[in-house]
């Protein structure tokens, strides 16, 4: 059974307030090589059927539900074909 | 186009007919129309010389509808100039209303709009939109106490969805986690406001966000400058390409802002915020803040604009001192970036290492911008050029439009009631189920509303697993003193779509009785405005109709306009939204311990219905439920108002009311039926005296200026006594937790209490 993987992010120029902060706060514990943090959120699927159809299931969950196209983007990985 | 070392270009405006000036306007998102453009064309040919790319953006910020109000500006000027100030320190001056509050505190209020971030992101789009409102009340030098939010939602349970806008129900699950997360996170209760759900929202959701904050009085800080020498500190958020052309942007309808729509949402970022508050306000306590503003829409430009021409001053601005996210920025793009987080100062240089030594202390990063000079030239310099020299009047004030409007004829519409052979009990659950009409718990209770341990009233009242709605929060924002302050917002946006001057009327009532049923005396209003297209003469027919009606009725009442703020161009598809006149009214309690609540309180006890008879059904949530629609809307009595109100404030101190709900959304038996969600004590009434019309107005009307209240038994004949000469009719008494309605000797109503909260308070699930 194929297994997908979605990662949204930020797309450039949105700020990301959860990794500043975590940036800021690293710092704070002396972590000073750490130059840029940023975040993202990762979702697995494991679905039924051929790859193919799996994929474009998968597309369309993360375009229509899983982002909002004015601040995030996405992208997919197969995991398990 | 000429370039130079900065990046700065010279943009030949001057020789431009109309159809290019058109289409420069539109290739850099100016949002200017071809007229406005023809002005900037003229005005530029009398100095000799072309605009370069920044003073063209410029222009374009500070002549957005957003920052100069051109479609509104005449008829808000000739409604609300001529309003007593009353117990307003500042009214419709600054960038928040300020009120006396006591011999030594004023309290700080606004309330703004964020509709159109909130229509393509909803969740940062609320979320920057309560921290603009906290940036707008901090900008005083007052402490943030509290928030509150009216928000307005299309068709959120439709399955059918075909179009490339935002689900309502995404809308709705956003904005709500926008609001949650920013007010949770920044540490302020958020105790009041407004849920409501219509299709005329579907694409354009309502997001009027309000904020209050308490100040001493010598400690107020101005929107202006006018020390000649001091500095400008900017601190806070850096400064990046996120947030440009928002205020363009709100100017536009939403299928219009198709394309770059990404620059104009931002997240917002409660954890600067937070510190910067406190940063701010030390900074305050010691003196050493001239003026300030915060940095919203339209940026720096708007910011640096209107601070120097309300003082009649000036400034020179070095654009490479701010401090920005990315590098290679455009001088353009840090001059109008709107990003979130920054506040704007003015300071004694002297002062500079004591603030240093604050903001540092609370890890907020800042630095020194400009200076203040005399003149009337603002200059703007880059990279050792000067990249703006333009007359401030000219630059700021901006253009105003005297748009025509139009009230249309209404048609009249005579409405038909079912005959009344149905179970009415059966009706009234399933019009407590409707998302319109049931509880709003599920999104509430997002939300903190203890946090900095000051509610008296939060928005539920009654004991865990039995709470009902309160009509006002109350809050205590001293720790010495038992003076309150009591708080709502909303809209009674059915009967304004019906009549917007009755409707208006309506709204204001219901937000002065919801002030006053808590036992506080309302002390000022902000009116956040939300319509359609302006270019519509029948939408501003829309605004003309409102604000006439709030200026009528708060010189009957005595009350000031504060602040406000106008929201236009809410249209989709050529569809506009629902006029919705989003008042909150704040009130003031001399003693938070005489604060009544909602919820009945003890079994055995009288109820009675203060205020005249009211059956109109115009405009009301029944008839909506329905499916029918109404020509008129009930009329509401402000002498009557003026009456009721001197008389219950006068009683609350003595306790013989000890509980009390206004009669508003879902009528007379949606305010009973609300006072026993609370506790679980039922009543048994008879409605016969209540007026002459049939059952069904009796128990749905909205209208009038009524208020159900519960007296004990024992103190009847004094209650009765104390409002004599008005309109009093007593109900029935309260009960074990059994609902009871007698109509003309026939049993109307019989059942539990818990059998009716049921459908009401899961009336959201699923949807949030």
């Amino acid at each position: 059974m194929p297994v997908i993987r979605v990662d949204v992010e930020y797309l450039p120029g949105v700020e990301d307030p959860e990794a500043i902060t975590i940036l800021k706060n690293l710092k704070i514990l002396g972590y000073d090589t750490i130059t840029e943090t940023r975040t993202a959120k990762s979702y697995e699927f494991r679905i039924e059927g051929k790859l193919e159809e799996a994929r474009s299931t998968v597309d369309e969950i993360a375009s229509k539900i899983l982002t909002n196209p004015v601040i995030q983007k996405y992208s997919l990985q197969v995991v398990d074909p | 186009m000429k370039e130079s070392l900065s990046g700065v270009r010279s943009v030949p405006i001057r020789g431009m007919d109309l159809r290019a000036l058109e289409s420069t306007s539109q290739s850099m998102a100016l949002g200017l129309s071809g007229e406005e453009m023809l002005r900037l064309s003229d005005y530029f040919k009398g100095l000799g010389r072309d605009p370069t790319d920044v003073e063209l953006q410029a222009m374009a910020q500070a002549w957005s509808e957003h920052c100069c109000y051109k479609s509104s500006k005449f008829y808000l000027k000739k409604y609300f100039s001529g309003l007593e100030k009353h117990d307003a320190i500042l009214a419709m001056e600054d960038d928040a209303g300020v009120v006396s509050f006591d011999d030594e505190y004023a309290y700080v209020l606004k309330m703004e709009s964020h509709n159109h971030p909130s229509a393509i992101e909803p969740y940062g789009g609320a979320a920057t939109g309560v921290g603009g409102i906290i940036r707008d009340v901090l900008c005083m030098g007052a402490q943030p106490i509290a928030l509150l939010d009216s928000i307005y939602f299309g068709d959120v349970g439709t399955r059918q969805w075909n179009d490339p806008s935002l689900h309502p129900r995404f809308v709705l699950d956003n904005v709500v986690a926008g609001i949650r997360d920013y007010g949770n996170r920044v540490g302020l209760p958020n105790v009041a406001g407004s849920v409501d759900f219509d299709t005329s929202f579907n694409h354009s959701p309502l997001v009027n966000a309000g904020c209050i904050g308490i100040v001493r009085k010598d400690r107020i800080v101005r929107s202006f400058v006018n020390r000649i020498g001091d500095i400008f500190v900017l601190a806070g958020g850096r400064t990046g390409r996120d947030g440009i052309h928002g205020v363009n942007f709100a100017s536009a309808t939403l299928e219009e802002r198709s394309g770059q729509n990404r620059s104009v949402v931002q997240l917002g970022n409660p954890i600067i915020k937070e510190p910067l508050i406190h940063a701010v306000l030390e900074a305050n306590d010691l003196g050493m803040i001239d003026g300030m503003k915060d940095l919203g829409g339209g940026g720096l430009s708007s910011s640096v604009g209107e601070m120097c021409l309300a003082g009649g001053v000036s400034a020179e601005i070095d654009l490479e001192k701010v401090l920005l996210k990315e590098p290679n920025m455009e001088a353009w793009e840090i001059w109008i970036s709107e990003s979130q987080e920054r506040m704007l100062m003015a300071i004694d240089p002297s002062r500079l290492p004591e603030l240093e030594e604050i903001f540092n202390r609370w890890g907020i990063e800042f630095s020194v911008i400009g200076k203040i000079v005399e003149g009337t030239n603002l200059i703007l310099r880059y990279m050792g050029e000067k990249v703006l020299d333009l007359d401030l009047e000219f630059l700021t004030s901006g253009p105003v439009y005297c748009r025509n409007y139009d009230i249309p004829q209404r048609k009249d519409i005579d409405y038909v009631l079912p005959s009344e052979s149905f179970d009415m009990g059966d009706l009234i659950k399933r019009f407590l189920s409707q998302p319109e009409n049931c509880a709003r718990f599920n999104i509430t209770r997002q939300y903190d509303h203890t946090v900095r341990g000051d509610t008296i009233i939060r928005p539920m009242s009654g004991f865990p697993n039995h709470e009902t709605h309160s009509d006002a929060a109350v809050i205590k924002p001293l720790e010495h003193s038992m003076k309150g302050l009591a708080l709502t917002a909303g809209s009674r946006y059915n009967m304004v779509a019906v009549d917007p001057m009755g409707g208006t009327f309506g709204t204001m009532v219901e937000a002065y009785l919801n002030i006053m049923v808590t036992g506080s005396r309302p002390t000022s209003v902000v009116d956040c405005l939300n319509l359609g297209n302006p270019e519509d003469p029948a939408i501003m027919g829309q605004l003309v109709q409102i604000s006439s009606a709030i200026s009528e009725f708060c010189s009957r009442l005595g009350l000031p306009v504060v602040a406000g703020n106008v929201s236009l161009y809410n249209q989709y598809q050529g569809i506009n939204i629902k006029p919705v006149p989003n008042i909150m009214m704040v009130g003031v309690i001399d003693d938070v311990s005489n604060s009544i609540s909602s919820d009945f309180k003890a079994v055995g006890n009288s109820i009675f219905i203060i205020g005249k008879e009211s059956t109109s059904l115009g405009g009301s949530h029944l008839l909506k439920f329905l499916g029918k629609t109404s020509s008129s809307v009930p009329w509401f009595d402000m002498d009557e108002l003026k009456i009721i109100s001197e008389s219950y404030l006068k009683a609350v101190p003595s306790g013989i009311i000890v509980s009390a709900h206004d009669v508003s959304s879902g009528g007379l038996i949606q305010a009973l039926l609300e006072m026993s969600f609370g506790g679980g004590i039922g009543f048994d009434t008879d409605i016969t005296l209540v007026s002459g019309a049939r059952t069904l107005e009796k128990l749905f009307s909205e209208g009038g200026e009524r208020i159900i209240v519960e007296v004990p038994q024992s103190r009847e004949k004094e209650f009765l006594e104390h409002f004599r000469g008005i309109a009093v009719t007593k109900l029935g008494k309260t009960t074990e937790g059994s609902v009871h309605v007698d109509d003309f000797g026939m049993t109307v109503i019989d059942g539990t209490v818990e059998e009716f909260k049921e459908p009401w308070v899961h009336g959201l699930d699923g949807l949030v």
